[in-house]
């Protein structure tokens, strides 16, 4: 049995960085900061936690398999992880913003829907009209339930459906509640190489003890990719 | 050339088009493509741009590629000489089975045919640090556990496991042919010279088949250096990359960082190096090979 269990999605690493003050990018995005005081900080809490056997560090299927069989105290989940839960797990369980560092950060986000620009005014239509079915209220409110996801729409927010399930189990309220604690994911070209720069440091140091000045070399090169 | 001979001849051009189309289509032209492509900076939205040998040179000074060249090597050294070795110890012993050759064939065979990407999820169960199969059986043998695909190190064991188990059923069966293809005068022969299995396994059964294994060993190889499935759903070329093979590598730089010139780039390394070992192998194996 483990207190905590960590893995090494982009998503939480950053919203933990920000916890500690840090952030993966200076303002333009022209630099990476990975290898900032704060976030080697983070990281050492992180190996220490592991190292000491109070954290688990495990991603995956494996993972998921770890939180159904209780095997850990707390584990960092996506919202859209409620309906999973309430399916696998048999324990007793529940919701809470997410905080572990100095500060109030999660990140918010999720897959966005992008068109694209040069497409024919006919592909451009159907495109549209396909995201217009994924957002409306009706399929938001579904979605939502099915998941744990936030709606991406106020009517969705404020319809009797949505508002019944926030009155009846208050772990779908944590979503909504900690908006205000959010951030925006960075936007950067090269972000899936840069994630990847990330897990494996991220990896090295936990799992393999390595010393988190590995860092300075991940940010030089992330500087190369910006 | 007389009217006789050139229809022949179109005869002959007609039963080959059909290959020569399908090799066309869907190696040469994607080939050709490749070269081109690797000479541009390219993601698929926006144009190509042409950058020259960029991508080469970056490639040469890239960590993370020649990690990947590492890690393929490591592969290649941990399945060929295992999935060989294994293969020629059970095409032997099938060769000697009298009854069931065909059970044992079957069962042996099974794994090349076997859906990979099946296959490499039920591999994921069985390698489960806490409820898996490897680790029980490490546990019955008495040897301590392993942590298999969490662990960079592991992983590529647990990997190499998988391509071993994947390819043994291809070899034994070629090797067997092999095998079968030798004359029992020869050993008849060895027998009344009075010479023991083993003298006679060394001295004809290992020469003649040398054409054979020498086959095999090429293919393995080749097969070796591009392994993907099992890398693709195992373990995603990590942890920490240590299981990111040449061609997984080329994959994530096209499909997820999609910087389709610098994989096409990585590409043509990947097919160079094939095409050296496999002419060096040719160059130097061939001399160890004895032809009947």
């Amino acid at each position: 049995m483990y207190g905590l269990r960590v893995y090494n999605s982009g998503w939480i690493m950053d919203s933990f960085f920000h916890q500690f003050g840090g952030t993966l990018f200076n303002e333009d995005r022209t630099k990476s900061l990975v290898n900032s005081s704060e976030i080697k900080e983070a990281m050492a809490l992180w190996q220490k936690m592991v190292a000491e056997e109070v954290a688990v560090y495990q991603g995956g299927g494996d993972g998921s398999n770890m939180d159904a069989a209780g095997q850990v105290g707390l584990v960092m989940r996506s919202t859209g992880s409620i309906q999973w839960f309430k399916d696998n797990v048999t324990h007793d369980w529940g919701v809470v913003p997410y905080a572990i560092g100095p500060n109030r950060a999660v990140s918010l986000g999720g897959g966005n829907v992008y068109m694209i620009k040069r497409t024919t005014e006919q592909e451009q239509l159907a495109a549209w009209e396909f995201l217009s079915y994924l957002t409306t209220t009706e399929n938001q409110i579904h979605w939502s339930l099915s998941t744990g996801y936030m709606v991406s729409r106020q009517s969705a927010f404020d319809s009797p459906e949505i508002q019944q399930i926030l009155q009846d189990d208050p772990r779908y309220r944590v979503t909504y509640d900690q908006i205000q604690y959010s951030f925006a994911r960075p936007k950067v070209e090269a972000w899936p190489e840069i994630e990847d720069i990330i897990q494996e440091a991220m990896t090295r140091i936990v799992l393999q003890g390595e010393s988190v000045d590995i860092l300075d070399q991940a940010a030089l090169d992330i500087d190369e990719l910006l | 050339m007389g009217r006789r001979a050139q229809i022949d001849n179109l005869h002959g051009w007609l039963f080959i088009s059909p290959a020569i189309v399908i090799f066309t289509v869907f190696i040469f032209a994607p080939m050709g493509v490749a070269f081109f492509i690797s000479l541009q900076k390219w993601n698929m939205l926006s144009p190509m741009r042409f950058v020259g040998l960029a991508n080469y040179v970056k490639m040469i000074g890239s960590d993370h590629f020649w990690n990947s060249v590492r890690i393929s090597m490591l592969y290649v050294l941990g399945t060929v000489p295992v999935s060989i070795g294994l293969a020629m110890i059970f095409a032997i012993m099938l060769n000697t089975i009298v009854h069931g050759i065909a059970f044992f064939r079957i069962m042996i065979y099974l794994p090349v045919v076997t859906s990979m990407a099946a296959a490499a999820i039920v591999f994921q169960y069985i390698f489960e640090p806490t409820f898996g199969l490897a680790n029980y059986v490490l546990d019955v043998v008495g040897l301590e556990r392993m942590m298999w695909l969490n662990d960079p190190n592991q992983a590529l064991v647990a990997v190499v496991i998988v391509g071993i188990w994947k390819r043994v059923g291809y070899n034994t069966i070629i090797l067997l042919a092999g095998l079968q293809s030798i004359p029992t005068y020869y050993y008849e022969a060895a027998t009344i010279d009075g010479a023991s299995r083993m003298q006679m396994i060394r001295k004809i059964t290992i020469p003649l088949l040398s054409p054979v294994t020498f086959f095999v060993t090429v293919m393995q190889i080749i097969a070796s250096l591009k392994v993907f499935t099992s890398i693709v759903i195992m373990t995603n070329g990590g942890p920490a990359r240590g299981t990111d093979v040449l061609p997984y590598f080329l994959y994530k730089n096209a499909f997820e960082y999609h910087k389709m010139g610098y994989a096409s780039a990585v590409a043509y390394f990947l097919f160079g190096a094939i095409f050296i070992f496999t002419l060096a192998q040719f160059r130097f194996g061939e001399k160890r090979v004895h032809y009947q």
